[in-house]
């Protein structure tokens, strides 16, 4: 009997515990965030946030495809307020959907191309897509970094390269969607297809090949700039390269979420301006991103003006996508993998 | 005659109902709850995915069985649970073998590795497998030199499924073993057999519904396993996987769950053969005969040969988790092999509030799985009531429906009034509950059914009420069987990913989901640190529950499957 007394209190004692740290910290409010920042940037990024307001924020990373399929199935009963981050086709996606909300922020800066007209979501970076090479595996293999889409799909990178899944992951759609503004829907996917002789494997988050790449598990990545230009200001051999047949961008955006808490709302709308301050940017160019706010930048970073970009319309790729991904799964996924290639 | 006798009975066991209120009540609430956390949930997944506009239509179904992606994935989820089936059940009854019928060294060692992947995050092989054979790998590409090391896919998959997978083969096979009299072989060895011709005649044919459950129960654990597939699968697409990067990437709620609910078919389907074949098989420990020696003679050439290939197989496990403790020491594997603690830190940051949250839930939802299970089995085994067949069965149900179904089933059912628990504690809780119940359930009819009525009944014929002689008499001979079911309840809670990967919000995190997410941006270190404090949680875990209980290992994994 006595054991049965310790284990009951020794159980109240781990749940009180838990009871009171999950209670302890309401304070000047709180915010719930779903957000498609890099793990590490957002924590700083809320780490300031939450030092500078008092608000507390309880976050979660999730791909771009990963929150707009979280916030549609919890459509009925929305569980944050506010989406930071993510490749800006996705946030028209969400608009498009009904998921978001218009809020027209008092800090919004950034050039009119960079925001809804209808003021559903607001721009906060811009970055290129590019080529990310491990320099160490490059000389094992007797490559040289690609140059230009053509050559990445050329057989001598087979099973040498990787990108991420286009239904998951932003970035991948934005490759999609790149492919056929330069190359027209059926050359892009003919083109989808030959490179999917040099991809080992389609990974869930956009990031992930890059970082791959960076400790050798693949040679060559497709992915943002920025996310090179960090790892090689990190130690790792990365040499990053563009297209010459030009590149699409991402313009990582911030959504108010429709319907959220209700209590949270004020907050959400304090972070959505400070996301848009200087103070944020500051931050962001620590990721090494380019803000549309006017802060130095670190040594390395890349702006969309330097790069060669194709003339992106994110509208008509946000409006395509499902159209798109569905298509290329039927291409890519339909055929046989009883075995990783050899 | 049938006809005119069933009503008699029902009449008797209403009457039982409306003699006890407190059992009317019990079966009340119980009954409402199985409803609403196990049923419910499946029947709006089925809803979503036949009426994927509003309307009733096997469109969903259609478009997933004509396109080559879902089959490929169809198929490559039967020939991979195949092969782990085959291969796990093989080294599971090796284990089985060698550590019931025959003497080898080091019984307990050998137990205790086949225990231990039980008690691991569901990837953590995953994660070591790749450590070791990945193209950075210590193995493939320090050791052997080789440049273009793919383990990602089949192979890789094959390895760590087996190795995570086996200990189900092993618990089944020892169970059935023992439950084989060595008098059997003996005999047939007087009457000329040799040890060899005594096993394949006597031993594997009497093993052998064992050994076919055994097989389906692995085969089934492959097809439903998430978190391997998703780190080490590759372009090996399989179901599960699909299922998930349907439902959460791409939006496509009608065909993720679709895809989730032709998982249920063969998972359900062998819930009902395996039940068919164990139904007399389960209780046979119980005869009395367990505590005789089950060995019987073996030549010392078959123990060398035995304790070998047990040592091989331990080795192989051993190795991974040297691998995790070693990887949680480097600062980049396969880059710069230098020694750091910045994992700890970095771990401690990020996952520090993740691991008290994930021991809390599974800390609140352990005894309540047990007790509850507890509940079940009691009303079930000592009461009479009509429809007690059909409670127990969907008590059971819920270990059949796969974690990906049972994830997109909770979102569904719970995420709009009456029933907004999307984002709770509570929604994780009863996930884990009812996920986890079943291991209460069959403990408790286990336990209970080895106790005689007539032993309560002569404590109440002595003058005992029946609350003392529940507290004096049941309740100690049920007491391990409790612990047990509580021990593994709070092992699964704490290594669930497949449901909860659905049901984690910004507030309720939980590790699995953490390290997932760490090896996904190759914080490959970062990985091993939490990998490595999840195993050593739970092992503190059930070291408290034997020290407090005084039970011994085998009490606490011998009960239950």
């Amino acid at each position: 009997m006595k054991r049965v007394i310790a284990i009951a209190l020794a159980l109240l004692l781990f749940i009180s515990f838990g009871v009171f740290a999950g209670g302890a910290k309401e304070s000047a409010g709180k915010v719930t965030a779903y957000t498609t920042l890099d793990e590490e940037l957002a924590r700083k990024v809320f780490k300031a946030f939450t030092d500078e307001t008092g608000i507390q924020v309880d976050w979660v990373r999730l791909s771009t495809g990963e929150c707009v399929a979280r916030m549609e199935a919890e459509k009925e009963n929305p569980q944050a307020s506010i989406w930071y981050g993510g490749v800006g086709l996705g946030h028209i996606e969400a608009k498009n959907k009904g998921l978001t909300i218009p809020y027209d922020s008092p800090a919004a800066a950034m050039p009119e191309n960079f925001r809804d007209t209808d003021r559903y979501w607001s721009g906060i970076y811009a970055g290129p897509l590019c080529f990310e090479s491990n320099t160490q595996a490059l000389e094992k293999f007797g490559l040289t970094a690609p140059t230009s889409w053509e050559e990445l799909a050329d057989p001598k990178y087979r099973n040498h390269v990787q990108m991420a899944n286009p239904g998951s992951s932003g970035t991948s759609y934005n490759v999609l969607a790149t492919m056929v503004q330069i190359y027209g829907e059926e050359r892009a996917f003919d083109y989808m297809k030959r490179l999917d002789h040099n991809i080992t494997q389609y990974t869930r988050s956009g990031s992930a090949p890059g970082k791959n790449a960076a400790i050798g598990e693949i040679t060559v990545a497709i992915g943002y700039a920025h996310d090179g230009v960090k790892l090689v200001n990190e130690g790792y051999p990365l040499e990053i390269t563009f297209p010459s047949e030009g590149t699409g961008y991402e313009v990582a955006s911030i959504s108010l979420i429709k319907g959220g808490p209700a209590d949270e709302l004020e907050a959400a709308k304090k972070l959505y301006d400070w996301a848009l301050s200087e103070t944020a940017a500051k931050i962001y160019t620590t990721a090494f991103v380019v803000p549309f706010v006017d802060v130095p930048l670190p040594k390395g970073a890349m702006p969309i003006s330097k790069v060669n970009t194709i003339d992106q319309d994110d509208e008509w790729a946000a409006e395509n996508k499902t159209r798109l991904v569905e298509k290329w799964n039927a291409v890519i996924g339909g055929e046989a993998r009883t075995e990783a290639k050899k | 005659m049938n006809i005119a006798r069933k009503p008699r009975r029902i009449n008797s066991s209403f009457h039982q109902l409306t003699r006890e209120p407190a059992l009317m009540i019990g079966v009340i609430i119980i009954t409402g709850l199985l409803i609403l956390f196990i049923l419910y949930p499946m029947f709006a997944a089925a809803k979503m995915s036949l009426t994927p506009n509003g309307q009733f239509s096997g469109s969903v179904y259609r478009y997933v069985l004509t396109h080559s992606q879902y089959l490929n994935a169809i198929r490559n989820s039967v020939f991979l649970g195949a092969i782990v089936a085959t291969l796990a059940t093989f080294i599971g009854f090796l284990f089985a073998f060698s550590l019931t019928r025959v003497r080898i060294g080091g019984k307990r060692f050998f137990q205790g590795m086949a225990l231990l992947p039980i008690i691991s995050p569901p990837f953590m092989f995953a994660l070591s497998v790749i450590l070791l054979f990945g193209r950075n790998g210590l193995i493939t590409s320090k050791l052997l030199g080789m440049d273009m090391a793919n383990i990602y896919g089949l192979k890789g998959l094959v390895i760590v499924q087996t190795v995570s997978m086996f200990p189900i083969a092993y618990m089944t096979l020892s169970g059935i073993l023992q439950g084989i009299d060595p008098d059997l072989e003996t005999c047939a060895m007087n009457l000329g057999a040799k040890r060899g011709k005594a096993f394949l005649t006597v031993t594997l044919p009497l093993a052998l519904p064992g050994i076919f459950a055994s097989w389906l129960l692995v085969f089934v654990s492959s097809l439903t396993d998430f978190g391997n597939p998703i780190i080490i699968g590759g372009n090996f697409n399989v179901l599960s996987v699909q299922a998930y990067l349907e439902f959460t990437g791409m939006g496509n709620l009608p065909r993720g769950t679709a895809l989730a609910m032709l998982l249920l078919v063969p998972t359900v389907g062998v819930f009902f053969i395996q039940k068919y074949i164990m139904k007399n098989k389960s209780y046979v420990t119980v005869t009395g005969k367990s505590s005789r020696r089950s060995t019987s003679q073996s030549s010392a050439a078959l123990r060398i040969i035995l304790t070998l290939l047990c040592a091989v197989i331990s080795g192989f496990i051993l190795l991974f988790y040297a691998t995790i403790i070693g990887g949680s020491f480097i600062k980049l594997w396969g880059i710069n092999w230098s020694f750091t603690l910045n994992h700890f830190i970095y771990s401690w940051d990020v996952g520090f509030t993740t691991m008290k949250n994930t021991l809390f839930l599974a800390i609140i939802s352990t005894p309540i799985t047990a007790l509850f299970g507890m509940a079940i089995a009691f009303i079930v085994v000592r009461k009479d009531f009509p429809g007690k067949h059909i409670m127990e069965f969907v008590s059971m149900l819920s270990y059949a429906i796969p974690g990906t179904a049972v994830g997109i089933g909770y979102i569904l059912a719970f995420n709009k009034a009456p029933f907004e628990l999307s984002g709770t504690a509570f929604i994780l809780i009863t996930c884990y509950v009812f996920r986890n119940v079943p291991i209460g359930v069959e403990g408790g009819i286990a336990a209970l059914k080895q106790i005689s009525n007539e032993i309560e009944e002569s404590s109440i014929n002595l003058g005992a009420t029946s609350a003392a002689t529940f507290r004096k008499i049941t309740l100690p001979l049920i007491r391990p069987a409790i612990f047990s079911g509580a021990t593994f309840a709070f092992v699964r809670s704490m290594t669930a990913i497949s449901a909860i990967i659905f049901l984690v919000s910004a507030r309720w995190n939980h590790m699995t989901v953490l390290i997932l997410a760490q090896t996904e941006i190759m914080r490959l270190g970062a990985a091993s640190v939490m990998s490595f404090a999840l195993i050593i949680v739970i092992m503190v875990f059930i070291f408290i529950i034997m020290k407090v209980t005084g039970l011994g290992r085998e009490q606490i994994f011998g009960t239950t499957k």
